[in-house]
This record gives C-alpha cells, structure tokens and sequence, in this order.
C-alpha cells in the first residue's frame, strides 16, 4: 500500500546503510566494489567529504544506473547539508522524476564523522521530526545497517587518537576488516587489533575484506538496526547528543560545537591548474610526509601529470603510506590537479609553501628558466670580457704611452 | 598516565581514547558516589567558530526519566584532570557536590 506521505513511487520505506570509517580505512573502495555488483543497480548514493573541494565523487565509479549526492559540510550536524536534507533532496528528485527509481541508499561519512547526529536523525526516538522535510524522512526512509570498515594497519593507533574513530567502531553493527592482505603484520589475530574491538564493540558481526567466503552484497544487506542491541557506549551518546541538542535550542544565541572532528584537525585544498611532473610530484609527496609526519592523517587527490596528461594520477595517502594509481580518463570535465590534504595540529602555510616552491614549478618552465639563466650567463660572460677587453687594451696603450712621455721627459732634461 | 598522577590531579599526558573515556566515567562515579547502573557517558565536541571553545570535554549522568546531569570541561578527554572534573561538577551539580563535603 502506497504511503500517503511518501507519494505512488515509494510504497515502503527505502533502506538506509551507512557506510562508515576512519580516514583512508578504504570506504570508496568498498563502494566502487559494490557498485559494480549487479545486485546493487539502483542505489542512490551520498557522499559526504570532510573539506571545501570534492574529490570522492570522481573516484567513485557511479553508473546510469546509480544516483549520487554529494555534500562537502557537515553531513551530521550543518543545517544546509545534514542527513535529512540531503535524503530529502533525493526523494524530491524521485518524486519529480528527475532521476530513475531507486531501491536502496548507502551514505558514505567522512572519515571523520561522529556518527551519533546521524543516527539521532534517521531513526526512531531520535532528534524529533521538526516540519514536513523531516516527516517525509521518517516516513519514507528507514536505517537498516550501519557499516564500519577498519584499517588493521591503522585502527588501533586511530582508535587511540581520534574520539570519532571510537565511536565509528562502536556504532556499527558490520566491522568490516580491511588491508589484511599487506603481510603477516596485517593479521588482526597475531596482532591483537580484533581484541582491542571488541572491547570497543562486543556486539558487532565482524567480517575479513580478503577472508574466505567474504560477501559484499550481504554485508550490505538492509536489516533492523537498534541503537540498543549494539552495547556498550551507544544508547548514552545518544541519548547525550539528544540533551545537547536541546541545550543549543535553548541558548541559541551562543555559538554551536560541532560533533564530529576533534579540534586540531584541518582540512587544505591544493588546486593547480597546469600539469604538473612526475619527479616534482614525488619530491613533493616525500617532503611532505618528512615534514608533517604522524600529523598527516588523510591525502587525497586527482593529478594531472606532464607526461600523460589526459591519464590522472590518483593519489591517496594514509597516514604515512602513499598509494598511487593511473585513471584511463578524467572522470569529468574538471581536468585540473586537486589534492586533499587533512592534518592534526599542523599550520596550512607548511603544505601551500612545499606545494607551490616544488609542484607549482612545471618542468617545462623550469626548462625555461635554465636556458634564460644559460642565456643571462652568456650575455654576462661576453659583457665582462668586453670590459675586461676594453680595460686591458685601454690599460695596454696607457702603458705603451707612458714611456714616451717618460723619454719626452728625458729628452727635455 | 598513572592513578597516581591523576590522584595529584596532575595535568594527564596523552593517553588514548579508550582508557581516558574509562577514567573518565570511573572519576565520575567515585566522585558522585554513583550506583554502576546509572548511565554515565562522555563524549568530545569541537567548535571553529568564535566565542566557544576548540575542544569541550563533556560527562552526563544519564538517569532514566531525569533531565541529564552534565558537567563540561574546556580540554580534550584524554587531557582532563580529576581536579578540572570535579570543579565542573560543582558548577553544574553545586547542591550535590555540597552535601558530599
């Protein structure tokens, strides 16, 4: 039966999966791969990214089939950009026809999201509906799963650091475990990654990226999410964001915390228009890591290089591990160099002064600037030895005529 | 960071996450005298806009059919002191601070 509030095209509430995890914990990666899973034609995306330029919507492959909505504020707490806002954007473009029906949505957080604001606004006894957008959320969509994909490499160091990292594990219902493939030190059993979270999350079915047996679509499957079956901290942050939330409505006027980076975290944005080379690129990436060390959390981007430049580098750095790897195309029309570059307690001007002293320099202007150099030089070569010329000889015939001045001299004596 | 320095109330170094949320509630509970069924929870917010702190420490006493207790202390979890704990509760639970000492 058609839900009066939802319109003819929904006739019960579509499925809601998070996607969730620290940064680089291969969230698009997961993506990429469950979108070209057949079983996943017709989802509707939201991507939301911690920053002002977006990248993850060019380095998610979406087909026609598949819809995408990205965000680059605050998915859990920014008015013009929440959870709700942009669920509601997606069943107005459906009610209006403007996009192909749609089974199911997956929303990919940053890596840095606290997911309490948004599981406070999708499900029941949360944050109340306050009009008819938030109604037509309710009504017409449901969470049904909320996925958290953890570095083994990683987590632990990240858990240890970054409250919202904590949180990520703790909210999930499906840990996924990734980058168990990169050796022996990647074993989560040998080296005690899946103890430390299960202390952090007792509840949640835990799954291996590379284990026997794995299966994406099911990990997605929609199923009944509650906030109470997930133990430990979960009802409380909850139920604490919620108490919250009602302070700042009573003290509008003061200025409002958001809830889910933790001070000290800032997000760059390098763009470049001009192709940049290899060798500059690499010696950037090296001074980089050399300089911010554990203070680089996330490096992200899409690099047009001089060699080929209609093949984009795409460049994704974790921490201290950098990955690289070439795109057959620009994915859209904006061909341009941008990378991400998301820091802890790291002052901006050290990255803009090492990208534009080192990658804002092409080679071929650097060519340009040695043969004016080689030029200049010749020209002040041949000035100084013209004046070199004209002083000896000038030199040379005063010497030559002081003798005959000396004998003028002499033969007046 | 040791008991013992936390019971100086010495500034904490930067232990992890984890261990400082447990700290934290445990601090609580001793210094409230609460019954381990009572819902204490923590949590960290941030804020970049002028006028409100970079990094807010927040502990609730979450009870049920009661309006949350919640005390704040302007430093990240892993920072906060049983000193700057307890001041904060005296300003946001004065009377039941009161009658403990």
């Amino acid at each position: 039966m058609a839900n009066f509030l939802c319109g003819d095209d929904i006739d019960q509430p579509i499925p809601v999966t998070i996607l969730t995890g620290f940064l680089g914990a291969g969230k698009s990666t997961l993506l990429n791969e469950l979108l070209a899973s057949e079983a996943f034609a017709d989802t509707a995306i939201v991507i939301n990214e911690f920053g002002d330029v977006s990248i993850d919507h060019d380095l998610v492959r979406v087909s026609n089939r598949e819809l995408m909505v990205t965000t680059t504020g605050c998915l859990c707490c920014t008015a013009a950009s929440d959870i709700r806002s942009s669920l509601f954007e997606l069943y107005d473009a459906l009610e209006n026809d403007a996009v192909p029906p749609f089974k199911r949505v997956i929303v990919e957080t940053t890596g840095l999201a606290d997911p309490a604001p948004i599981i406070n606004q999708i499900t029941p006894g949360g944050i109340p509906a306050a009009g008819y957008r938030d109604h037509v959320v309710a009504r017409c969509f449901q969470l049904s799963g909320l996925v958290c994909a953890i570095d083994v490499t990683t987590i632990e160091d990240s858990m240890e650091r970054h409250f919202e990292c904590m949180k990520q594990v703790a909210f999930a219902d499906r840990i996924v475990l990734t980058k168990t493939d990169v050796g022996v030190e990647a074993n989560p059993r040998a080296t005690g990654v899946l103890q430390k979270v299960r202390e952090i999350n007792p509840a949640a079915a835990i799954v291996d990226r590379h284990g026997v047996g794995f299966d994406l679509p099911t990990l997605f499957a929609p199923r009944r999410y509650v906030p109470s079956e997930q133990g430990g901290d979960v009802e409380g942050w909850l139920a604490l964001e919620q108490a919250l939330g009602q302070q700042e409505h009573a003290h509008k006027q003061r200025p409002t915390p958001s809830h889910h980076v933790a001070g000290g975290i800032q997000s760059l944005a390098l763009l470049e228009d001009r192709p940049v080379s290899s060798r500059n690129l690499a010696t950037f990436l090296d001074l980089l890591k050399a300089v911010t060390g554990p203070q680089l959390l996330r490096l992200k981007g899409l690099v047009g290089l001089e060699d080929d430049p209609d093949r984009p580098l795409v460049v994704h750095g974790v921490q201290h591990a950098i990955y690289q790897h070439r795109l057959p195309a620009w994915p859209s029309d904006d061909r341009r160099t941008r990378i991400v570059v998301i820091t802890h307690n790291l002052d901006d001007s050290v990255i803009k002064n090492l990208f534009t002293t080192i990658t804002g320099i092409s080679a071929r202007e650097k060519a340009r600037m040695v043969l004016t150099l080689v030029g200049l030089s010749v020209l002040g070569f041949a000035l100084v030895a013209g004046l070199l010329l004209t002083f000896h000889e000038r030199a040379t015939a005063l010497f030559e005529s002081t003798p005959t001045i000396q004998n003028s001299t002499s033969s007046k004596n | 960071m040791s008991k013992t320095a936390f019971a100086l109330g010495l500034r904490a170094q930067r232990t992890g996450y984890p261990e400082a949320v447990q700290q934290l509630k445990l601090q609580t509970q001793k210094l409230l005298g609460l019954a381990d069924d009572v819902t204490i929870s923590v949590t960290e917010l941030s804020c970049r806009e002028p006028g409100c702190p970079d990094v807010e420490t927040v502990v609730a006493i979450l009870r049920e059919g009661e309006k949350p207790s919640i005390a704040k202390v302007h430093r990240s979890i892993p920072e906060v002191t049983p000193d700057e704990l307890k001041a904060a509760f005296e300003l946001a639970l004065p009377k039941t601070l009161g009658r403990q000492s």
